[in-house]
Parts: structure tokens; sequence; C-alpha cells
């Protein structure tokens, strides 16, 4: 198995279809019909008829905590320049080397908590690990890796309007900060030696601390749950190696449709723009790889997504989530060569309490 | 690459059994919210006893009036039974339709009408029901109420005996007790 990322996520499938069977089976039985109807009143009277803890949202109710561990593969394979798809060989007339895909595995632990209804305060923390594929121009080919602790987010979200608790409208404002804990120093063996410092997309953090605004509508009828979303990666002056990755802003249309009391399927449509890197470090040589040019990091991606995710409102097991979205690129103009994103899948796992 | 790829057929063979069963299931139990209120129905007519000649009837039924909030959920309780007594749905579009039934849900397209309603089905026991705002105040027996996402219920005890029900104390306990307008008297 290429990563403990993966693991995990083919566990989280296995779930799924164990919930499948028990879905079916209990449809079988006839009890889908109302499988409400066998409850007594006071059981009824504590249903949350309000999936309450929308996932994008990141607000719970006051008093609430919730850990959540959320592993995620994400795969670049292939080269772009502006929206042009390129050869590997086009790339090499002007570099030595060129990258023909990575991989990021990352797993993220969150830690929140509602000390009121309209208030919730997050901690996420990442663990990555990355491997980059290349071919040379001598055509030899040679894998770099790097892994560890990623930068750590505190965050804190404040329902601006509307009712946590209720259905329909709601604004969302979120405001926190990004703390360089991940390595900007990350170092591998290359044709040009052992132990060279790895390209900037090696590394596994920014080095900076970065401000992340976000602002969300949200909409909830009985069975319809939908918001727009806009956040941002802003950086704040430049990290030790004199450098800043480019700023980041993300717009996200998110639907999600209750099927069942624990139910829900979604679709994601997300549009990004990034900018280019400010600054250089020293120790990376340009004209050697695309990667290490600070002016070739830029870009443009429209993402579409689809996921399932499952939340037990009742019984011993209430709180927990189990989640899966697989994300698939429509659209990329990257400020190349620079490698394109193929796919995207995380699955996730939360307990609120 | 391979065992990748492996992974993700593995999870979208997963996803797509639960989404097809799911989606069944979500066409034959409709919202959660009204799967609740018709199971709180079905509760409450545990919960009551009509006078000796309702409750004579071979049947329990629920009407609804205007239009169906529920969906499928309050067919399902045609499959149970109170009180050995099973149970029939019958729908009315307006109130000229109405027949007799031991338990009625005013649907909220019914506003305008309300104190028609009441006033035309007062005396003839039945267990009015409704999400109406201010209905166990104008006189109707219960309102159903969701706040803070949890379904709660309002009883008006004073309209519920006038119409000869006796409403347990079990059901009284768990909900806002409400003083009515006696709509129905006017």
């Amino acid at each position: 198995m290429t990563s403990r990322t993966l693991r995990c996520i083919c566990f989280v499938s296995v779930l799924t279809i164990g919930w499948t069977g028990e879905l079916a089976r209990a449809q079988q039985t006839g009890g889908s019909e109302n499988n409400l109807l066998d409850l007594s009143l006071a059981e009824l009277m504590d249903v949350n008829v309000l999936n309450v803890n929308v996932l994008a949202t990141h607000t719970h109710l006051a008093g609430e905590w919730m850990i959540g561990y959320h592993p995620m593969v994400m795969n670049m394979t292939g080269t772009r320049a502006g929206t042009r798809r390129i050869a590997d060989s086009e790339v090499l007339q002007n570099f030595m080397v060129t990258p023909t895909s990575m991989r990021m595995n990352m797993q993220m632990l969150h830690l929140m908590y509602a000390p009121t209804d309209d208030l919730t305060l997050m901690v996420v923390a990442q663990h990555l690990r990355l491997s980059m594929d290349h071919l040379t121009r001598m055509g030899s080919r040679f894998t770099t890796e790097a892994a560890g602790l990623g930068d750590v987010r505190a965050e804190v979200f404040y329902n601006a309007y509307g009712d946590v608790r209720q259905q329909g409208h709601r604004i969302v404002l979120g405001g926190g900060v990004s703390l360089p804990a991940g390595s900007t120093e990350e170092r591998g063996d290359t044709p040009a030696g052992r132990n060279q410092l790895l390209p900037y997309p090696m590394q596994l953090g920014s080095g900076t601390f970065d401000l992340l605004p976000t602002v969300t509508y949200l909409g909830q009828t009985n069975r319809w749950t939908w918001l727009s979303q806009a956040n941002a990666t802003l950086r704040i002056g430049k990290n030790s190696s004199d450098y800043a990755l480019g700023d980041r802003l993300r717009l996200t249309g998110w639907g999600s449709r209750q099927l069942t009391e624990w139910v829900a399927v979604n679709g994601q449509v997300e549009g990004q723009i990034w900018g280019n890197i400010d600054g250089a470090n020293p120790g990376l040589n340009p004209a050697l790889v695309p990667t290490a040019d600070p002016t070739l990091r830029g870009g443009k991606r429209v993402d579409v997504a689809i996921g399932l995710d499952f939340y037990v409102a009742r019984g011993t097991a209430h709180g927990n989530r189990l989640a899966v979205v697989l994300t698939l690129p429509v659209y990329e103009s990257l400020d190349g060569p620079q490698l394109e994103t193929t796919w995207h899948l995380a699955a996730g796992w939360s307990v609120t309490f | 690459m391979l065992r990748l790829r492996i992974a993700i057929l593995l999870v979208m063979v997963s996803l797509a059994p639960v989404t097809r069963v799911a989606f069944a299931q979500s066409s034959t139990t409709g919202s959660v919210e009204y799967q609740v209120k018709a199971a709180l129905i079905y509760n409450f007519a545990k919960f009551v006893d009509w006078p000796a000649d309702r409750a004579a009837s071979a049947t329990l039924v629920i009407g609804v009036l205007g239009q169906d909030p529920f969906g499928p959920a309050l067919k399902a309780l045609q499959r149970k039974t109170v009180k050995d007594k099973p149970i029939h749905v019958k729908w009315f579009a307006t109130l000229d339709q109405l027949e007799p039934c031991h338990i009625l849900f005013v649907s909220s397209s019914e506003k305008d009408n309300l104190r028609e309603i009441l006033a035309a089905i007062s005396g003839d026991s039945v267990l009015t029901i409704s999400e109406m705002e201010s209905f166990a105040e104008a006189g109707g027996i219960i309102r159903l109420v969701t706040l803070r996402a949890k379904v709660r219920f309002q009883i008006n005890v004073a309209a519920g005996e006038r119409s000869g029900l006796q409403i347990s104390s079990q059901l009284l306990k768990l909900a806002d007790i409400v003083d009515g307008d006696h709509v129905g008297r006017n």
C-alpha cells in the first residue's frame, strides 16, 4: 500500500459498505417506512430534525466538542502551461528536470469547541507525506519524498446572522491564523547530490503566519442545505528562507440533500485562484526544475466534488459522522509548466459530544 | 498508482449502493421532521381517549385538511394499530369535503379558514392538530412546533375538554400548556 492515508480511506470505505448492508437490511424488513414510529414520545422529542453540524460551516451548538480525523490523498499527474497540456519533452527544452507526478497524503486532526451557539473555536493539526516523481533531460527518473507535521490552523467562527438551531438563512464569519509549524527546509537526494534542498511544493509548511478569513452564507430547509463560501489565505511577511507562498482565494458553492435521518449526499463546485511566490529561496536554482521557479507557482482551478455524509443523530453512537468526498478538477489554468491536479479523495470521521 | 486506483474504485463501489438504497429509502419516508411529526401524531392517539360513541368505531381515522406536508410519512401509519384499531388516513382538500375523523391535522395552507374549520367541528370530539402559529391559542388542541432543531408540542387543555377528549397526564407532562381563545364557541 502506498501510504497510511490510503489505508485509512479504504477503512472508511469498508465501513461505508458495512453501513450499506445494514441500511439495505432495514429496508428489507420494512423498517424504512417510518422507523421512528417505535420511539416513545420523549425519544421523538429528542430527535434532531435539523442537520445542525453542517460540514463546511464549522459551527456547533453551545457546549459541544468535536474531534475529527480526516485522511486525504491528492494526485497530480501531467503538466500544464496555462490551460494547455504540455509534454515532458517540451518542459525539458527549458529545464534540466521536470516533475511528472506528485502525491500528497495528508492526515488532519480537528478539535472544535463551541462556548456559545454563535461561536465555535477550531484547531487543525496536519501530517503530510509528499512524494514527487521526476524525469531528467538525460532520461533518468528519480523520486523525492518529504514527511512531517504541516502548519497548524487556529480559527474562530461566528454566526453573525440567523439562528443556528433553526432552519432558514445564516451568515457565518470566520477568522484565524495559520501558524508556521511545518518545515520549509525539507531535503532529499537528487541527481544533483545528496541532501539537496527540495523545491517549494515539497516543503511541508508555508513558513509564514497566514490570515484565514472566511465568509459563509448558509441556507437550510427540511431536506436541503446549501451554502456559498469565500475563504482566503493571506500571507504575512516572508519566511526565514526569504519567500512567501502566494495568497489564495477560494469560492465555494455546496449543496446537500438529506436522504434519510442519517445519510446526506452532497455536491460542490469550487473555484480557486492562487498567486506566485513572493521572493525566492536562495538555496534553489529556478533554472533547474520548474518547481524551483517562484514565478511558476500560481494558477486558477475549478473543481467539482461529490460526497456522502453519514451522521448518527441519536442513540448510543450519537454524534458520530463518516464522510467521503471525491473531487475532480474541470478547469485548470496554471502559471506553468506546472503539475496539474488530477483527483483528490478525502474521508473523515468525527464525533461530537 | 494501481493501488490508488483500486482505492478509488473501492470508494466508488461503496458509494453507489449507499446512494441507491438511501434514495430509495428517502422516497418512502419523507423528511426527518415530518417523520417525527407523523410519529408524534401516532403517539398522541395512544394517549387520548375519545367519548364512548366515537371510541366504538372500528377504525381510528386521521384526516389531513389542506395541503399535506408529510409526504409518505403519514401513510406509514396505516400499517399500525392504536388500541387494537387499524389506522385509516384520509385527505380532504377543503372543509366542504371533510368527513368524520378522530384526529384532524389542519394544514398551514388553511390558515385563512381556521376559525371556520374549528367552528365547524366544535363538539365533534376531534383531536385537532396543526403547525400554525397561535393554533392552540385560537382554540385548536395541539400545535406542533419545531424549536431549536427539536419538535415540541403545545396543548390547549380547555379545548380538549370542550371536545370531550381525555388527554393523558403522560402527554400533558411533556407538553407546553396553552390557554385558548375559544374560537370554536363563537
